[in-house]
């Protein structure tokens, strides 16, 4: 998913639809930013958080 | 009746990127080249259409901040631009044109020169273009 970054293609912040662009030239101008749909990973649990302090 | 159209704010998009707000001049010249086909009998030359020959002149203020006219134009000289979309007015709908104003659309006309400096004292520093070839097409849909 592609968001505007830029005034010059739309409202900043809003989704960018790519078709018929070159999406190559968008984003190494900064004009458009690509989001991720994966979710940010949980931290992993360590040993001195499931062990309850003392 | 005669009727006149002033064009104060046309419309320029390189792609999706709209650089109008740093144009001071846009002139897009469509033309087919004619090929002559003058043959004996003939009494006037006569000549019949050959290849397009576009050509699209743009002049702009020139800017070197971000998303401005320097760093858009920067990446595409030496390159057939995949679209440029000049229109006598922005559309109220954006990509959406009318017969009453139509979107020339030039698909993969080559940029040559960019003047990356064009600097006198006293004056905002410009940058002409010069876009030439490419297939011209009307959009009034």
């Amino acid at each position: 998913m592609y968001i505007v970054n830029s005034p010059r293609v739309g409202v900043v912040g809003e989704p960018f639809n790519p078709d018929g662009y070159d999406v190559a030239y968008l984003l190494a101008g900064g004009f458009i930013v690509e989001k991720s749909h994966t979710k940010p990973a949980k931290s992993a649990k360590t040993e001195a958080e499931e062990t309850p302090e003392e | 009746m005669a009727t006149s159209t002033y064009l104060s704010n046309p419309n320029v998009l390189f792609g999706a990127v709209d650089l109008s707000d740093q144009c001071t001049s846009v002139q897009l010249n469509q033309t087919i080249e004619a090929l002559e086909s003058t043959a004996f009998g003939g009494t006037a030359r006569v000549y019949t259409a050959g290849l397009q020959a576009n050509e699209l002149t743009i002049t702009m203020f020139a800017s070197y901040a971000a998303s401005e006219s320097w760093i858009t134009l920067s990446t595409l000289v030496g390159t057939q631009i995949a679209s440029i979309i000049v229109s006598p007015a922005a559309p109220t709908v954006p990509g959406t044109y009318s017969a009453t104003n139509p979107g020339f659309t030039l698909v993969g006309g080559y940029l040559e020169t960019l003047p990356v400096m064009n600097a006198s004292m006293g004056e905002l520093a410009t940058m002409d273009i010069v876009i030439t070839g490419g297939v011209l097409t009307v959009d009034v849909t």
